[in-house]
């Protein structure tokens, strides 16, 4: 949300004061390409022990749950990158499906009600078997952005 | 919560309040949905529609297999600020509320709760798609049950 021409915007859910999402900090794990930006969806990895967080492709609907989270602070920003390393930067993201409405720069096909699950940590609308993590509730094609409830 | 007689209520989880946790936003009325939707009615994106609108739900499975994404009025059409503004107040259901909605039904505390045309209901109006939460409490004196989401 720091970069001026995003259009990227957490609407509603964002806590502590709209409360619905859960917060946290992972670093990212060493060698993600491209590296996680804000609006990308992310996942939780055991690397070695640790907790780092790599981009998430949905699985199928009869695979275990997806956990996904939502990339509010990315790696191309410089709090991210302070905090962290620049190997690792330190990323802040929301769980994602606890109750969050976002915008997010976005040019796919999609119409309101369509659901939309994470390929490479890109929205992607759903048309295979994959867990949706969200459905739209808006979007604007000419501004090209998309906004998603989940 | 605006009629001085209803029996709805959210008790627990309105978002700005302390302990808050469900999800809400303002939807318009889908063009031609009649009658009009009150509080305590589950509604549901109505697909392609701009604005973004929504109608009375029924539980269902959607695309590939995945849930439905039902929405709980918690300020209807009967409401003069819904008036106003032309918005239904929703929250979002699933996403951590409790709230207490007239029926007509008799169903039975850890009862599965789904929506059959926007009716809060203990039977699944399809068979064997998602419920959307869980009775907790049913007072059949007054005709109200207590569902968490």
């Amino acid at each position: 949300m720091s970069n001026l021409n995003s259009q990227f915007q957490v609407m509603a859910g964002r806590p502590p004061h709209g409360s619905s999402a859960m917060e946290g900090n992972f670093l990212q794990k060493t060698s993600e390409s491209p590296v996680l930006t804000e609006g990308m969806i992310g996942k939780i990895e055991n690397v070695a022990g640790v907790a780092r967080m790599s981009k998430l492709t949905s699985g199928a609907v009869a695979a275990v749950p997806d956990y996904p989270w939502l990339v509010i602070e990315g790696a191309d920003m410089l709090d991210s990158q302070a905090t962290g390393t620049i190997a690792n930067p330190r990323l802040t993201a929301l769980a994602m499906k606890t109750g969050l409405i976002f915008k997010v720069d976005s040019e796919i096909s999609v119409v309101v009600g369509d659901l939309v699950w994470s390929n490479a940590g890109v929205l992607t609308k759903v048309t295979t078997d994959k867990q949706a993590l969200g459905q739209v509730i808006g979007l604007n094609t000419a501004a090209k952005y998309v906004i998603v409830a989940c | 919560m605006s009629y001085l007689t209803s029996k709805f209520d959210v008790l627990r989880g309105l978002e700005g309040n302390e302990g808050s946790s469900a999800l809400t936003w303002e939807f318009v009325q889908g063009s031609g949905v009649t009658p009009d939707i009150s509080e305590g009615t589950i509604v549901s994106v109505v697909t392609s529609s701009n604005p973004t609108s929504v109608d009375r739900h029924t539980s269902a499975l959607l695309t590939q297999n995945n849930s439905d994404h039902p929405w709980l009025v918690i300020r209807g059409k009967e409401s003069s600020e819904s008036q106003f503004v032309n918005k239904l107040t929703c929250a979002k259901l699933r996403t951590g509320i409790v709230f207490k909605v007239a029926t007509a039904l008799t169903p039975t505390v850890g009862d599965l709760v789904w929506a059959n045309a926007g009716v809060p209901t203990n039977v699944d109006p399809t068979g064997g798609v998602p419920h959307l939460g869980k009775v907790i409490a049913f007072d059949e004196d007054n005709g109200f049950m207590v569902v968490e989401s």
